[in-house]
């Protein structure tokens, strides 16, 4: 995949000292290694380290959109509800007010003759 | 693409794009995370990339000159060359046990050198002389002709040469 050059440097090289320019810049390809590589010593693919940000990005917000599925679909379930369930209440609540209201139109002498019935059942129900 | 080509082609350019950064930033955990960087930025635009003529190691250098401006633009206390001294401390971490003392010194000498060269000259140091790519790949990825290329390569090694006189002080090139 990588395509080296073909370029033959020409060699420079100095008649004081002896230094080729071209040589010493290829061999910093070697003197700055990465730190995990040089300190393996052999060619290892590198450990992808992400920051927070980057692993919130690729991680939390893949989950995203499923995210806001189950809110939408939480969200419709609750609105549902009440709308059946507001009808049975009404009806329930209805039905209480006239039981309560019948119970407060009995007389005292109604309510008595209702207690004394009662009785009369529980004393026939102990006798038998 | 797909993300194995990715993955293998991101492997074998992974050392000249942190070589790549580290000449720009000058710090080597900034080049690091950059570098690392770019792996993720190029998988993320796996799926919106295009196969062009121009090598794929192109693109990847793209992204990585584009961290390094976002990285100067987020960081503009920082100007580049707060940091040269640092070349002598990798070097002598990396210097090997035959490696003499005038070598090490000449070789620090020189990566401080080409730190200090213009931004272009800079690339084309490191992506010609350094890690040896074609001038087709550093003409892709630099956005230069080949013929404007040969000019900064010229200019580039009279810069060092100036600058690194007394080891590259030659009298016939």
């Amino acid at each position: 995949m990588t395509q080296k050059n073909n370029y033959n440097p020409v060699v420079i090289r100095s008649t004081t000292t002896g230094y080729n320019l071209e040589q010493d810049l290829h061999s910093l390809k070697i003197q700055l290694a990465p730190r995990s590589f040089s300190e393996v010593g052999v060619t290892t693919a590198p450990v992808v380290r992400y920051s927070y940000i980057e692993s919130f990005r690729m991680h939390i917000l893949s989950y995203a959109p499923l995210a806001i599925m189950a809110l939408l679909i939480v969200f419709v379930g609750f609105k549902g509800l009440p709308a059946d369930g507001s009808d049975e209440l009404a009806m329930l609540d209805a039905w209480s007010t006239d039981e309560s209201s019948a119970l407060t139109e009995m007389s005292f002498d109604e309510e008595l003759s209702a207690s004394d019935l009662e009785l009369d059942f529980m004393d026939q129900d102990i006798n038998n | 693409m797909t993300k194995e080509e990715l993955d293998l082609l991101y492997r074998e350019q992974f050392g000249a794009l942190y070589r790549f950064v580290l000449f720009k930033v000058r710090h080597v955990q900034t080049a690091e995370d950059i570098a690392q960087t770019v792996f993720v930025r190029a998988l993320e635009a796996l799926p919106k990339y295009k196969r062009t003529e121009a090598p794929a190691s192109a693109w990847l250098f793209t992204i990585a000159r584009n961290l390094c401006i976002d990285h100067y633009k987020k960081h503009s206390s920082i100007t580049p060359g707060d940091e040269t001294g640092f070349f002598s401390e990798i070097a002598d971490a990396r210097a090997s046990a035959t490696q003499s003392a005038a070598d090490r010194e000449r070789k620090q000498a020189l990566a401080v050198a080409v730190s200090e060269l213009s931004e272009s000259e800079q690339e084309f140091v490191t992506l010609y002389h350094i890690e040896e790519k074609s001038y087709q790949e550093v003409s892709a990825i630099m956005g230069k002709s080949e013929e404007a290329l040969r000019a900064v390569n010229h200019r580039a090694k009279k810069s060092l040469k100036t600058k690194l006189k007394k080891y590259y002080d030659d009298t016939k090139e």
